[in-house]
């Protein structure tokens, strides 16, 4: 099974997960607001830019090749709804709207989540937001992606 | 001269609004962002365009358990083609301030555990619960006060200062002719102020609102006919059974109208009361192609005994061929829509929505001779492209009842993108 998937399965269904990994997965799952590191870590996981061994900081870095701004914040501040999406959004390598192809970047990430349903119910794009929630978020995207599959 | 103060302050008051909500947020919590609608329509041969940009500048407030504020100040200019006195395809400019809403969120402070109190003000939506008297923007303030057992809302304003092209208030034949008026930029001008009380699940899971709205000219002398009206409405909405879903809602219009000669001189006086009812019946079928099956039915009083004719402030959309005014009609809908591609998961086509209504046209008294006014049908396709792009064809076609009347066709397009 791919770790990715392992990640989002295992917290979602309670699949059994052992070492670093589930130490890291518990404490993501303890915070009410999920700080960026911890964010890039499940995003980068469930889109298969990590392995096992990583960690945020690896994430993070994986994250940055692809376009993310992350020196333009740290990974211990908060992250907000809109900058998790456009990691989801980079993670999954997808293409989203017109705008989002134009000027790639959190503020049209946010909405393509919102159409695409994986963001529902209330919420605005610079909410924190818990790790239980990120990671049914990271669940939602996955399905997404193996249903085109 | 009291009239053109009272809107001079409330064009202050908007833009005093405007600017100490913007001076006061920080930047980070800013979003500038805009839509570009365009409407194409095809009224049996004659075309008509409707092109708008609207920008919204708006506060993303961060959710906090003391209360939450949040704004949003939206513009737009429209430009409106049509062809007004038959000499060919004129357009219209019309700018407007679409919203200008200030609203707070302050759960707690009423003093029970899960009440809310809820506030807005500036230029703001705003409607009774049973849209069957009015459904519009206005510039005032609207308060609700809500328990987990009951929830009381109040609000009221003005409705002069909202473009007439953009309007949807017309109470009178004056309002009418104002609003066709290229040099008039103003709507109608009317205050309008309401009151419900709203108690959930109180009939089994039907939510119960009851209240009354007040309505009162406000322009001021010199005009042919004054018309005043107050209203009391009363709805019960809620799951029926399963996932089938109703509302049903009456109101009575009670409506004082005074003419004048010369502008001055009040020559006639009458008051009337009128009813009016709307049921609505919602199935939702399926769960592969979301299939929706609305039912519904609108009546309103004309003039007649024992029931004056139903006026309300504005027209709700119920047809394709012109918005219905609610005021001796009786009105049959059927509506059926899905979505044939719904259960594909972030398939493009998932969005896709076909549905077809047909609609049949009564005056309010049915029974009369030559009652039957004609019969709508028509269908609609609509489509997001992307995220961010979308648009919608629809076709109808409305076959009057009279035996020389012409068929009438209106096809239209409408496309959008957001930014």
């Amino acid at each position: 099974m791919k770790f990715s998937l392992l990640v989002c399965l295992g917290l979602i269904v309670g699949l059994p997960l052992f070492g670093q990994t589930a130490e890291r997965l518990d404490e993501i799952l303890a915070q009410d607001e999920l700080t960026v590191g911890s964010a890039a870590y499940i995003a980068a996981a469930s889109g298969g830019l990590i392995g096992e061994g990583d960690g945020p900081e690896d994430a993070l870095a994986a994250l940055a090749d692809l376009g993310f701004p992350s020196d333009s914040v740290s990974a211990e501040e908060t992250v907000r709804l809109n900058q998790y999406a456009y990691m989801l959004m980079l993670a999954h390598d997808r293409r989203g709207g017109l705008m989002y192809t134009l000027f790639p970047g959190p503020r049209y990430a946010f909405r393509e989540l919102r159409f695409e349903r994986v963001i529902e119910g209330r919420g605005d794009p610079i909410d924190p937001l818990s790790g239980s929630r990120a990671l049914r978020l990271a669940e939602r995207l996955t399905t997404i992606v193996e249903a085109e599959e | 001269m009291r009239e053109v103060q009272v809107q001079r302050r409330i064009r202050h008051a908007l833009i005093a609004l405007i600017v100490a909500a913007v001076v006061g947020t920080p930047l980070g919590a800013l979003d500038l962002g805009g839509n570009i609608n365009s409407q194409s329509n095809l009224e049996n041969a004659t075309p008509a365009f409707r092109n708008s940009l609207s920008m919204y500048l708006r506060r993303n407030p961060e959710a906090s358990p003391d209360g939450t504020l949040r704004w949003v100040v939206e513009g737009s200019v429209s430009a409106i083609t049509t062809d007004r006195d038959g000499h060919g395809l004129e357009t219209l400019w019309v700018p407007d301030v679409n919203l200008a809403r200030i609203e707070t969120i302050h759960p707690g402070v009423l003093g029970a555990p899960q009440s809310a109190l809820r506030t807005a003000g500036g230029r703001i939506t705003f409607s009774e619960p049973t849209n069957l008297i009015y459904a519009d923007r206005i510039d005032g303030l609207r308060v609700g006060f809500e328990f987990p057992r009951v929830s009381i809302t109040a609000g009221g304003g003005y409705t002069g200062l909202i473009p007439g092209a953009n309007s949807g208030v017309v109470m009178s034949a004056d309002d009418a002719i104002a609003r066709e008026n290229p040099g008039e930029y103003a709507g109608a001008r009317r205050v309008v102020a309401t009151a419900s009380i709203a108690a959930p699940e109180l009939l089994g899971l039907q939510r119960v609102t009851a209240g009354g709205l007040a309505q009162f000219d406000a322009r001021g002398r010199y005009i042919s006919e004054r018309l005043n009206s107050q209203y009391a409405f009363l709805q019960l909405d809620g799951p029926l059974v399963g996932s089938v879903y109703s509302e049903i809602a009456g109101a009575a219009s009670f409506v004082q109208r005074t003419q004048y000669a010369d502008f001055d001189i009040e020559v006639d006086s009458e008051s009337s009361v009128g009813v009016a009812g709307r049921v609505q019946t919602r199935a939702y079928l399926g769960a592969n192609d979301a299939s929706v099956v609305t039912a519904s039915a609108r009546y309103a009083s004309g003039d007649g005994e024992p029931f004056g004719a139903f006026t309300p402030a504005t027209a709700p959309a119920v047809r394709l061929l012109g918005p219905v005014r609610m005021s001796n009609l009786a009105l049959f809908k059927l509506d059926y829509a899905f979505r044939p591609f719904a259960g594909r998961p972030g398939s493009q086509a998932r969005s896709l929505e076909l549905s077809a209504y047909g609609a049949v046209d009564l005056p309010a008294d049915f029974d009369a001779e030559g009652g039957f006014r004609g019969i709508e049908a028509g269908a609609r396709t609509t489509l997001r492209f992307l995220s961010d792009v979308g648009g919608r064809i629809w076709a109808g076609a409305y076959i009057p009842g009279e035996e020389d009347a012409d068929v009438q066709f209106l096809g239209r397009l409408d496309l959008s993108t957001s930014f």
